[in-house]
């Protein structure tokens, strides 16, 4: 198709005080007809446009270039749309109706973080062996010149998922310092609601590496809250990037691979949101192997693996790598500060301050989140302790969520500026009736008002 | 190839007098003849801007998806009503009666392309929320982010129009709705 025929060319115009509009036509959509269609659709269009028709097929023929159309024969995806258009397309101008937990100081009560906004992933993404795998498309958005509201307007998160996360990550350190028989070929997967992960990631940095893989972008209407997971980046920024001590040399560290576990969150049935969901990608098992990992401590809320994630662990374990599965549903409830005193389940905001502020007054100290109700022989056991009955299945496939991942791209083109529209994304457009009508038929007075 | 057509058609309560109308007629009346897909996306990016800025002065509204075969015919059948003006009576009088400025869009796409999944997907509700202004608001937002590499025709039109300040058209009053667009529905929410 020449570049001339993308163009739309007006046929009809009206200004007058009956009536004010216009109407045009696509020679470039032709190019994609068959020829006896093409006929058929010049035939119709003739039918009712009739000379400026024949004008519009004249002045197709002159040779003033088209502009090249960005989605032009593809699909564009959410993502590639939000890169191209900005984090907002569609919203401009509104942010997201959560703000809860955002506050304007960081970890050690600084204003520090503000001046790294648009570093986080060249301050964050460690280069080491684990730098092939880390996917930071959420530490990346906001250092992007179309992104500079979402720059802006993104604050450090601090709320109980952040609390939540850095006792659980404090928990895991704690565990695997003290355990003798912890494996040292041992890689973490943190696969928990984004705040939680990171909190926990940033917990276990002193002693591993966070691994990111967070291939997502917030939207004011999106249906993964991917601005509270930035959020709490920005929180534990300063604590990220602080000289590391550790028991262990930076480039020998372990990895700790840090997902967002929101990252399939069912889209609200009744809101209009734009589907930001994605997937996780993790390293195939010959990368594993290679950077010396033969075990995997998959720890995930609610007891199961996420459905994207399953065929990738199941392909790991049918490579040798010995996997195994630690549900925080159980670890947080048991899990206590200072030793003083059993934590509820959910920490309230008042231990969350304290947990924090005796954080960035000391230095960490991974014995401070002591499991409860464990004897230290349990801790010391603890990875022989864990349930091969976690061990993924062969990849399951639910449909709904793997067909929505991977088709999410058009459909986000559909919603992305209207909150109200109702969206499911993998229902299929039900085309039974051929048509979803508003209308209950138009009178043949039609215009003649 | 199969074709999709998509109609909204909005009756908005706006004084004779309305800037609103005058803005919505420039910003048609200033389009270049020529328009390539971005140029599409950016119109219908201003335009539904300013018309989404009315909603809550929206009275009327009939919207509708067609994907079947008589897709092409019935956008021919639209285009004929909406630009034959030839029995358009004269402005009624109807002093003192709120007026209704009636704006419609027309899409033609190609069936299974983007732009057809995309007004697929939008169109796609449940029947108790086929008329709120939180419906149309989404309904009209979809235009501007059209892939109209698959768009065969496309239209916009206003009722009535207006050509110079001197003869600016009253609009149409509730009773003339009635008689001339009943297929109108009253919105819901």
């Amino acid at each position: 198709m020449s570049e001339h025929a993308k163009r739309f060319e007006r046929v009809a115009f009206f200004d007058d005080p009956v009536l004010v509009g216009a109407r045009w036509w696509h020679p470039g959509a032709e190019a994609e007809i068959a020829t006896d269609s093409r006929r058929k659709v010049m035939m119709i269009l003739g039918g009712v446009i009739g000379i400026p028709v024949l004008c519009g097929l004249a002045t197709t023929c002159d040779t003033e270039p088209g502009e090249a159309d960005p989605m032009a024969g593809r699909t564009i995806g959410a993502l590639e749309l939000q890169r191209s258009q900005g984090w907002d397309v569609g919203a401009t101008g509104a942010l997201w109706g959560d703000k809860a937990g955002f506050v304007n100081t960081d970890l050690f009560g600084t204003q520090g973080w503000r001046a790294r906004v648009a570093t986080l992933a060249r301050d964050l993404v460690a280069v080491d062996r684990h730098h092939a795998w880390q996917l930071p498309t959420l530490l990346q958005m906001p250092a992007s010149p179309a992104n500079a509201s979402l720059a802006r307007a993104i604050q450090p998160l601090r709320d109980r998922q952040v609390g939540q996360g850095w006792w659980i990550g404090g928990g895991l350190v704690r565990l695997l310092l003290l355990a003798p028989g912890a494996p040292e070929d041992l890689l973490i997967v943190l696969d928990l609601p984004g705040p939680i992960a990171v909190g926990a990631a940033a917990a276990m940095s002193r002693t591993h590496v966070p691994v990111w893989i967070l291939d997502g972008c917030p939207h004011p209407r999106g249906t993964v809250p991917w601005q509270r997971t930035l959020g709490a980046l920005l929180f534990f920024h300063q604590w990220l990037t602080a000289p590391q001590s550790g028991p262990a040399p930076a480039p020998h560290r372990p990895g700790v691979v840090v997902l967002d576990g929101n990252r399939l969150k069912a889209p609200s049935a009744s809101a209009n949101e734009f589907d930001n969901r994605s997937l996780a990608r993790l390293p195939n098992a010959a990368a594993l192997t290679s950077a010396g990992y033969h075990k995997v401590l998959l720890v995930t809320d609610g007891g199961k693996d996420r459905d994207d994630l399953n065929p990738q662990l199941a392909a790991w374990a049918s490579a040798g790598i010995d996997i195994r599965l630690l549900s925080t549903d159980n670890f947080i409830g048991v899990m206590r500060h200072n030793g003083a005193s059993t934590p509820p389940v959910e920490l309230q905001p008042d231990e969350v301050d304290a947990l924090f502020a005796a954080s960035s007054e000391a230095p960490f100290d991974p014995t401070l989140f002591a499991p409860l109700g464990q004897a230290a022989s349990q801790e010391r056991e603890f990875w022989s302790s864990l349930a091969y009955g976690s061990r993924p299945a062969e990849p399951v496939h639910h449909g709904h969520v793997h067909s929505s991942a991977w088709r999410f791209s058009v459909r986000a083109v559909s919603v992305h500026t209207f909150g109200q529209v109702r969206y499911r994304s993998w229902v299929p457009w039900r085309s039974s009736s051929g048509s979803r009508s508003g209308s209950w038929g138009r009178s043949s007075g039609f215009g003649s008002g | 190839m199969q074709l999709t057509f998509f109609h909204i058609q909005l009756a908005f309560e706006s004084p004779p007098d309305d800037p609103w109308r005058r803005e919505l007629r420039e910003l048609i009346a200033g389009l270049h003849p020529r328009q390539s897909a971005n140029d599409k996306r950016a119109f219908y990016g201003r335009f539904t801007r300013v018309v989404a800025g009315r909603l809550p002065q929206l009275r009327r509204v009939c919207w509708d998806l067609v994907r079947t075969s008589s897709a092409r015919s019935e956008f021919d059948e639209w285009v004929a009503d909406l630009e034959d003006t030839s029995d358009v009576p004269g402005p009624s009088r109807g002093d003192g009666e709120p007026r209704h400025q009636v704006v419609t869009f027309l899409v033609l796409a190609t069936r299974g392309r983007n732009a057809d999944r995309a007004l697929g997907d939008v169109c796609d509700l449940p029947e108790e929320v086929w008329l709120t202004r939180r419906t149309i608001a989404g309904l009209i937002a979809v235009l501007p982010v059209l892939s109209y590499t698959s768009v065969a025709a496309d239209a916009v039109y206003l009722q009535p129009g207006l050509s110079s300040p001197a003869s600016v058209q009253p609009g149409m009053t509730a009773e003339e709705l009635d008689v001339g667009w009943d297929h109108l529905a009253a919105v819901t929410g």
